[in-house]
C-alpha cells in the first residue's frame, strides 16, 4: 500500500497511563503503540473506558493532574512526552492539533466564533489581526459554514450543533497540523450530520495529507473513513489491521463480539440483538491472564493464565486462540 | 420571537451577545433601572450641584447658624453649628463617598480577581498557599490595619483611606472569583484551548477572566454600599475624613451629635446616604437576575 511508503508522523510506543487514585492506582492505558503515517486515518475502536481518550489526551499533555505516563511518543522526530507546557505548546495546535467530542460546550462561550479560531492563529503565526480574520473566513468555508462572513461575527450559542463542530474543526486545522486527532467528532451530533461531518474529515485529510487519528466507539463511522483500525480493550491493542481485513475477518473474539452486536440493515431475523455478556473488567484488578477471557467464549487454561502478546506484523491480534477466516 | 426581529434587524450577530441580553433583562427590571437612574441623578447633583449655591463647603455664614431647611434665606438644606451650608457640604460628602466607594471597589475588583483567578487556574501548592495568604488577611481584625495605617501617613490622608478600603476589601473578590475559576477550569472549552497550544496567560485572559465577569460585576455593585458604609464608618470614628472636608460619614456623626436640637443636620446627609445605599443593592440585584447564566 502506498501508506506504507508515507513517513511515520506521530509514532507512539509503550505508552502506559496511571491514575493516582485515593483508592489506590488505577491503569488506564498499557502498553499502547501505534503509528500513523501522513496521509493515514486510523480508527481507535473500543466500548467506553477502554482507554482510547486517555492514550491521545496523554499524546497532548491533557491528562489530569494525578496521571503519570510512562513510554514515548514522537510527533515526526520531536518526543512528547515528559515535554513542558511551552514546549508542548510549540506543537499543540500547529503540528498537532485536537477536536472534542462534544462541540456544546468545547467553545468558549463569551468569544465570537472569528475571536476564537484567530486566537490560534495569532498566537501561533504571529500575524495581524486582520490577515488572522481573513484566515479564519477562509477556514470556515472550508469546512463548509454556510453564510461564513456572517458567522465570524456569531457566538456559539447562535450556532447549531453541526455548525460548532466545523467551528471546532476549523480551530484544529488553523495552523495546518500534520496530525489531526479528533476524539468521537461525531457522538453527540445526530446521523445526517454525523455524516456529512465524516466526508468533511475525509476529504479535509485526503487534500492536506494529515496523519488522523479517529477515537470513535462506532464501527460504522470507522467503517467509513478509516484506512486502519486498532481495537482496544481494558487499555490495550487487543486487534489492528486495515479495515477491510479487521471488519471483514476479525481474529479476536471481542473484535467479532463487536461486529455482532451491531444491528444490519439487511438482518432479518427477529430474535435479540447479540450482546457481549458480563462487563468490562475493573481497571484496578485486572485478571492475569488475558483482559477479556472473562467474557470470551474460547477461553481455557492458557488465557487464564498468561495474557496474549500482540502478535504479528502488520496484521497484529493479541489472542492465544485467534478466530479463523470464515 | 422578539429575538428573531432583533437578530434580523442588525447587522451582524455580534451585538446580540451576551450583553445585550443582560442590558435587555436590566432594562425589564424597573426597580433595577430607577435604581441606576437615581444613582447617576445624586451623582450628578453632587458634582454640578454645589456650583448653583452661593456658597462653599467650608465657608462659615456667622448670621445663619444652625438655622433649619426652608428658612428665609439661600441655605436650602439649613446650615449646620457653625453656619456651614448643608447643601453643598452634603453634596461634597456624596462626592467624596462616591469616589471612595469606586475606587476603593476598583482596587479590590483589581488584586481580587488577579489574585482569585490565579489561585484558582494554577491550583495545587500555589493555590493552597495563596489562599492561606487570604485567610490570614481575613483573620486580621481590619480596623487596625486601617489605624495603623492612618498612624504611619498623614492624617485623613484620602488616598490612604482609598488603599486601606481597597487593600481589605478585596479578599472576598479573590474567594468568589477563585471558585468560579475551579468549577470553569475543567470544562471543555478550556481544555480545547490548552490543545490548541495557548499559554497560561493566554487562558487566563481570554478564557477564565472574562466568563466570571458576571459574578464579579454583581459583586462589585454590591461592594459599593459596603466601601460607602465603610467610609461612613471610619469617619464616623474621627478616622477617615477630616474637617473641613466632609463625607457622609462624617456629616452624620457631626448631625447625631445635634439630633435632639437640629435634627435635619442628622436627616440630610443619612437620607443621602440611604438614598444611595438602597439604589446600589437593587442595582446589584438587577445584575444579578440579569447576568446569573442559570435564568437564561
Amino acid at each position: 500500500m502506498s501508506q506504507d511508503e508515507a513517513p511515520v508522523a506521530l509514532d507512539i510506543e509503550q505508552l502506559s497511563v496511571v491514575f493516582d487514585t485515593p483508592d489506590g492506582p488505577l491503569s488506564a492505558v498499557n502498553d499502547f503503540a501505534l503509528e500513523i503515517r501522513r496521509g493515514e486515518c486510523v480508527g481507535v475502536v473500543g466500548e467506553s473506558g477502554a482507554g482510547k481518550s486517555q492514550s491521545f489526551l496523554a499524546v497532548m499533555g491533557l491528562l489530569a493532574a494525578n496521571a503519570r505516563v510512562s513510554g514515548q511518543a514522537r510527533l515526526g522526530t520531536e518526543p512528547l512526552i515528559g515535554r513542558s507546557i511551552a514546549e508542548l505548546n510549540q506543537f499543540r495546535g500547529v503540528k498537532l492539533s485536537m477536536i472534542f467530542q462534544d462541540p456544546m460546550t468545547s467553545l468558549t462561550p463569551h468569544m465570537t466564533v472569528g475571536e476564537q479560531i484567530a486566537e490560534s492563529i495569532i498566537h501561533h503565526l504571529k500575524i495581524s489581526a486582520d490577515a488572522a480574520r481573513a484566515r479564519a473566513l477562509a477556514l470556515l468555508e472550508q469546512v463548509q459554514v454556510t453564510d461564513a462572513p456572517r458567522r465570524l461575527d456569531q457566538y456559539p450559542h447562535e450556532l447549531s450543533g453541526g455548525m460548532r463542530q466545523r467551528v471546532m474543526i476549523a480551530i484544529a486545522l488553523a495552523c495546518d497540523p500534520e496530525v489531526l486527532i479528533a476524539d468521537e467528532p461525531t457522538t453527540a451530533l445526530d446521523v445526517t450530520i454525523q455524516a456529512q461531518i465524516l466526508a468533511l474529515l475525509a476529504k479535509l485529510k485526503r487534500e492536506r495529507g494529515m496523519a488522523m487519528a479517529l477515537i470513535t466507539h462506532d464501527l460504522g463511522v470507522v467503517a467509513g473513513i478509516a484506512d486502519r483500525v486498532a481495537v482496544m480493550y481494558a487499555g490495550r491493542v487487543v486487534e489492528l489491521g486495515t479495515v477491510h481485513e479487521v471488519l471483514k475477518a476479525p481474529k479476536h473474539p471481542y473484535t467479532a463480539a463487536l461486529l455482532a452486536s451491531m444491528p444490519r440493515i439487511d438482518d432479518t431475523g427477529t430474535g435479540p440483538l447479540p450482546a457481549i455478556g458480563g462487563q468490562p473488567p475493573n481497571p484496578r484488578r485486572l485478571p492475569p491472564g488475558c483482559a477479556f477471557g472473562p467474557r470470551c467464549e474460547r477461553v481455557d487454561e492458557t488465557c487464564r493464565a498468561a495474557r496474549p502478546a500482540l502478535a504479528g506484523h502488520d496484521r497484529r491480534v493479541a489472542c492465544h486462540h485467534p478466530l479463523e477466516r470464515p | 420571537m422578539t429575538d428573531q426581529a432583533m437578530a434580523a434587524a442588525l447587522p451582524q450577530g455580534a451585538a446580540r451577545g451576551f450583553w445585550a441580553d443582560a442590558w435587555r433583562r436590566l432594562r425589564r427590571n424597573k426597580a433595577a433601572m430607577v435604581a441606576a437612574s437615581l444613582i447617576l441623578l445624586i451623582a450628578l447633583l453632587a458634582f454640578i450641584g454645589p456650583s448653583f449655591s452661593p456658597h462653599s463647603f467650608d465657608a462659615i455664614d456667622w448670621d445663619n447658624m444652625a438655622v433649619p431647611p426652608g428658612g428665609p434665606n439661600d441655605h436650602w438644606l439649613g446650615t449646620d453649628r457653625l453656619g456651614r451650608d448643608l447643601f453643598v457640604r452634603t453634596l461634597a460628602g456624596v462626592q467624596i463617598s462616591l469616589q471612595i466607594g469606586l475606587l476603593a471597589t476598583l482596587v479590590s475588583l483589581c488584586i481580587g480577581v488577579a489574585f482569585g483567578a490565579t489561585a484558582g487556574y494554577l491550583g495545587g501548592k500555589i493555590d493552597n498557599i495563596m489562599m492561606r495568604f487570604v485567610d490570614i488577611l481575613y483573620s486580621l481584625p481590619y480596623i487596625f490595619i486601617v489605624i495603623i495605617l492612618s498612624t504611619l501617613f498623614e492624617r485623613g490622608n484620602i488616598y490612604v483611606l482609598f488603599l486601606a478600603i481597597g487593600a481589605v476589601g478585596w479578599l472576598t473578590m479573590a474567594r468568589i472569583v477563585r471558585g468560579q475559576t475551579l468549577s470553569l477550569k475543567r470544562k471543555e472549552f478550556i481544555e480545547a484551548a490548552l490543545a490548541s497550544g495557548v499559554g497560561t496567560p493566554g487562558i487566563l485572559a481570554r478564557h477564565i477572566v472574562p466568563n466570571v465577569v458576571g459574578p464579579v460585576i454583581i459583586y462589585a455593585t454590591l461592594t459599593i454600599p459596603q466601601m460607602i458604609l465603610f467610609e461612613s464608618f471610619l469617619s464616623f470614628l474621627g478616622l477617615g475624613v477630616q474637617e473641613p472636608q466632609a463625607s457622609l460619614g462624617s456629616l452624620i456623626n457631626e448631625g447625631a451629635q445635634e439630633m435632639e436640637s437640629a435634627v435635619w443636620m442628622l436627616l440630610v446627609p443619612a437620607g443621602f446616604l440611604v438614598t444611595l445605599l438602597t439604589c446600589f443593592n437593587f442595582l446589584g440585584d438587577g445584575l444579578r437576575d440579569a447576568l446569573d447564566p442559570r435564568d437564561r
